[in-house]
């Protein structure tokens, strides 16, 4: 049963007005210069030794903190997903902390302790009467350990949420016959490997266009050279000739994942309406908990002790309340509307994908939701100024709405991802035989469909949620006038050097998150109770 | 979860509503550069005063300027704004050849040297700030310091000096006033010699401040405002103005300019006039980013130099504006690497 027709347009029309319409403005822009078709944008695109230098450390780089968050994301996910660890329930919200925290404070965090005068260089030197320090953050090394240490919860969090759909009965079925480890390796880890893919594609995906954090541990990246193009040369053009090789790379990123996994069934037929199947770690219990704690232990209590200890007094929250309580809710309410807008969209669109017989479109659409992937914040903000900031539609461009297009038009692919894992493992069957009781789509769907890809929507909407209010680059161009987000209002205190009203604003928007997520959490389980 | 969507959606309508409701109320808006703990309580100020009421959007310069020229460059066909306070001149200059600003000749500007101001009244400069270089006292005596930013390239210095990224924001301006006072041939030499002396290249003037703050180098290439924030904080940094006998300190005025076409032309002028008054000058010199008046008879506290005790490098800033470009592709390629 398809999709009713009203639907799919809608949903497109969103979709294309939304997201396409300011990347297309932008794409066919840099190829039009003085009323022609011309390439003299790409004149940049140089590839010369120092180009392909940059290109070298940002794929270093990327390759690195990917495979890295993989070794420590999926692990991580297994323990609190799928075994008797000790302290499971608090390790399934703490590992969610660090990208609660900006990339960049990691990296501050980290250059406090493990820099030439950092305090564990200091401490290990003097220890061991050392000559040299024994770290140093600077480098491609450093910079692969924190944008791990920031990032690694996408991974974590995108294959948890596959390991409780799973259907247990297959890994029940194994063990009859085999042992633990080979079930997790023969049925358990090859059924969420969709998950796992598509966490490690957002790592990858991160760390290559990330910025902030190259840039404090002194590393050149190629994302550099677009940034060039508009704060030294202010030619958008040529800044987005410059992403394309970007975009290109994440289209046949994922062009791979999909060669990968082609053909291959992830469907299962009872997924998510039993307790998961928990193995028991007997002697390993110990290893695993040193694993897991350490792993927090970094990525956690290190960057928040080093914050509180930067923060100071109470007073230092007091007075960041004071002055920011506007900001902060701005950007919440902001950011709830914008996760919840994404995670809705994402829904219909992943629904078409995987549902359509048509492999055409299927292989288009799934593509399109691709492009803004790679697309630089500020390329997609001047798109939306451009196609958005008309008389007509004053009243969007005028008023906070733009700033929830941005964020849905910017962060999109992210959902998406998500929410086309999840249904992956939704059977279709189930739903054909629905249409045999009703004829009523939305019924089907409501009943049947959200209820068994739940975690995967509620992963889609927090990840929609979290990147909205950390949002900096396209809601910088498009804010309007008289209003100011909390990220505006971190980078404007960072540069006054207000060191201590920064570390206390992540601190507190760290606290608002949590208690907000833990309330949501809440609810949940209490309306899935009486459902 | 039902109830939740259900909040959600109403207040997402309740928002939308509020966004749409217009009042008569005059406005004005304006986008700014300016550190929004400095600029901020002016604007204040100034709808105090008049009862006009201010929409900003305020930059970051860890951004450098970036969002901002680039939204007025996007939104040239359709002007949202009135008027651009900028912290500094170059990216003016680049936006007055680009068609964004109108002229306008405010009447607070009639006693700013004409070195300050763009001849057809399109921008006027006020307040400014100096490139300096900035100390740890306690790395260094004073007996030490260079007393040219060109002693940096002697091997005493190797690998002790920071310097933000010189394609972005002020430090892009001094290169490119360099490469208009000393010729392109000098300027990369001593560029050259600056590389090879491992000079420690991050990103901004503010992680400059930061680094010689922490002691991790003794000194390092930076602007007045930025170090006077940390000598107010009690860090044991102090500036230096180099080249007193030579070449002279950069000097960079904030800027203001009136956008053309813009939705409220003359709530535009009346900040313009506004920020252009001695009132704010001094304002912006007793604030912690101590900024220089550019013309005498505004009251400063002492810690801020009189305009006319400093040498001023002799620089015109559309020269500065005409080697920008050149200095910044030359530098892209010797320290982006």
């Amino acid at each position: 049963m398809k999709q009713p027709r009203w639907i799919q347009t809608i949903v497109f029309l969103i979709f294309g007005i939304i997201v396409l319409l300011p990347i297309l403005f932008m794409v066919f822009g840099s190829f039009w210069a003085d009323g022609q078709l011309s390439l003299s944008s790409y004149r940049e695109l140089l590839f010369d030794k120092r180009q392909i230098g940059l290109i070298k450390n940002s794929f270093g780089l990327s390759f690195g903190a990917t495979l890295l968050s993989l070794a420590i994301g999926v692990p991580l996910a297994f323990l609190s997903a799928k075994t008797n660890l000790w302290g499971r329930k608090l390790l399934g919200i703490a590992y969610l902390i660090p990208i609660l925290i900006p990339p960049y404070m990691h990296a501050i965090v980290w250059t406090h302790l493990l820099s030439k005068n950092g305090l564990i260089n200091q401490c290990i030197a003097q220890l061991f009467s050392l000559k040299e320090t024994p770290f140093d953050i600077y480098g491609i090394p450093g910079a692969i350990f924190v944008l791990t240490l920031a990032y690694f919860p996408f991974v974590t969090l995108l294959t948890a949420s596959g390991l409780r759909s799973i259907d247990r009965r297959m890994e029940e079925a194994s063990l009859l016959h085999h042992g633990p480890w080979k079930t997790i390796k023969g049925i358990t880890l090859p059924l969420i490997a969709p998950h796992i893919l598509c966490g490690a594609l957002f790592v990858f995906i991160f760390s290559v266009i990330n910025f902030g954090v190259p840039d404090i541990l002194r590393l050149r990246v190629y994302p550099l050279e677009v940034f060039i193009q508009f704060s030294a040369y202010y030619n958008e053009k040529a800044a987005m000739a410059l992403s394309l090789p970007l975009v290109g790379l994440t289209l046949l990123l994922v062009a791979l994942q999909k060669w990968y996994m082609k053909d291959r069934s992830y469907v299962n037929l009872a997924s998510g309406f039993e307790e998961t199947r928990l193995y028991h770690l007997g002697q390993l219990q110990g290893l695993a908990c040193i694993f897991a704690f350490t792993i927090l232990f970094l990525s956690v209590v290190t960057p928040i002790g080093v914050l509180l200890k930067v923060a100071g007094p109470i007073s230092t929250y007091v007075k960041v309340l004071e002055t920011s309580k506007t900001q902060i809710g701005y950007s919440i309410v902001l950011a709830l509307i914008g996760g919840f807008s994404m995670a809705c969209l994402a829904f219909f669109i992943s629904y078409f994908i995987e549902r359509t017989a048509n492999r055409a479109a299927k292989t288009v659409v799934e593509f399109a939701t691709l492009i803004p992937f790679a697309i630089p914040a500020t390329v997609l903000g001047i798109g939306m100024i451009k196609v958005w900031n008309r008389p007509i539609t004053d009243v969007i461009y005028g008023s906070s709405l733009i700033i929830i297009l941005g964020y849905v038009a910017h962060f999109i692919p992210f959902t998406t991802r998500v929410t086309s894992s999840a249904l992956k493992q939704v059977n279709p069957r189930l739903e054909e035989m629905a249409f045999l009781v009703t004829a009523n789509w939305f019924k089907v769907i409501g009943k049947i469909v959200l209820p068994l890809i739940r975690p995967g929507l509620l992963a889609a909407f927090f990840i929609g949620f979290i990147l909205s209010v950390g949002d900096l680059g396209t809601t910088l161009l498009i804010m309007p006038p008289g209003k100011t987000t909390l990220p505006v209002k971190i980078y404007n205190l960072m540069h006054y050097g207000a060191e201590q009203m920064v570390a206390a604003l992540c601190l507190v928007l760290i606290g608002i998150i949590l208690v907000f997520s833990g309330t949501f959490y809440m609810a949940y389980k209490k309306v899935t109770k009486t459902n | 979860m039902r109830s939740l969507v259900k909040l959600l959606l109403t207040i997402s309508i309740i928002w939308m509503l509020a966004g749409c409701t217009k009042t008569d109320q005059k406005e004005v808006v304006i986008y700014t550069s300016v550190d929004q703990v400095f600029s901020e309580p002016i604007l204040r100020d100034f709808e105090k005063e008049t009862g006009i009421k201010i929409k900003a959007v305020y930059d970051v310069e860890a951004s450098k300027t970036v969002g901002l020229v680039n939204r007025l460059l996007a939104e040239k066909e359709h002007p949202r704004c009135d008027v651009f306070w900028n912290s500094e001149v170059g990216r003016t200059i680049f936006l007055k050849q680009k068609g964004i600003f109108t002229p306008y000749t405010s009447p607070s500007a009639k006693d700013i040297s004409l070195q300050f101001k763009d001849k057809d009244g399109y921008w006027t400069g006020f307040a400014a700030r100096a490139r300096v270089l900035v100390y740890n006292t306690n790395l260094l005596k004073e007996s030490d310091l260079p007393k040219s930013i060109f002693e940096l390239t002697k091997v005493q210095w190797k690998g002790k000096v920071a310097l933000g990224y010189p394609v972005f924001g002020t430090t892009a301006t001094h290169m490119a006033a360099l490469y208009a006072t000393l010729g392109q041939e000098k300027t990369e030499e001593f560029l050259k010699e600056l590389k090879a002396n491992k000079v420690v290249i991050v990103n901004g003037n503010s992680v400059v401040r930061d680094m010689v703050v922490e002691g991790e180098l003794p000194i390092g290439f930076t602007d007045t405002d930025d170090v006077n924030v940390a000598i107010q904080a009690g860090k044991p940094v102090k500036m230096l103005y180099p080249d007193r006998d030579g070449l002279g300190t950069l000097l960079i005025p904030n800027t203001v300019a009136m956008i053309k076409d813009s939705p409220h032309p003359e709530e535009g002028k009346k900040l313009i006039d506004y920020l252009l008054s001695k009132e704010v000058e001094s304002k912006l010199a007793i604030c912690e980013s101590a900024q220089m008046p550019v013309r005498d008879g505004v009251k400063t506290p002492p810690h801020v130099p009189a305009f006319s005790s400093i040498k001023a490098m002799d620089v015109d800033y559309y020269d500065i504006a005409e080697n920008i470009e050149k200095s910044d592709r030359f530098c892209q390629n010797l320290f982006i690497r």
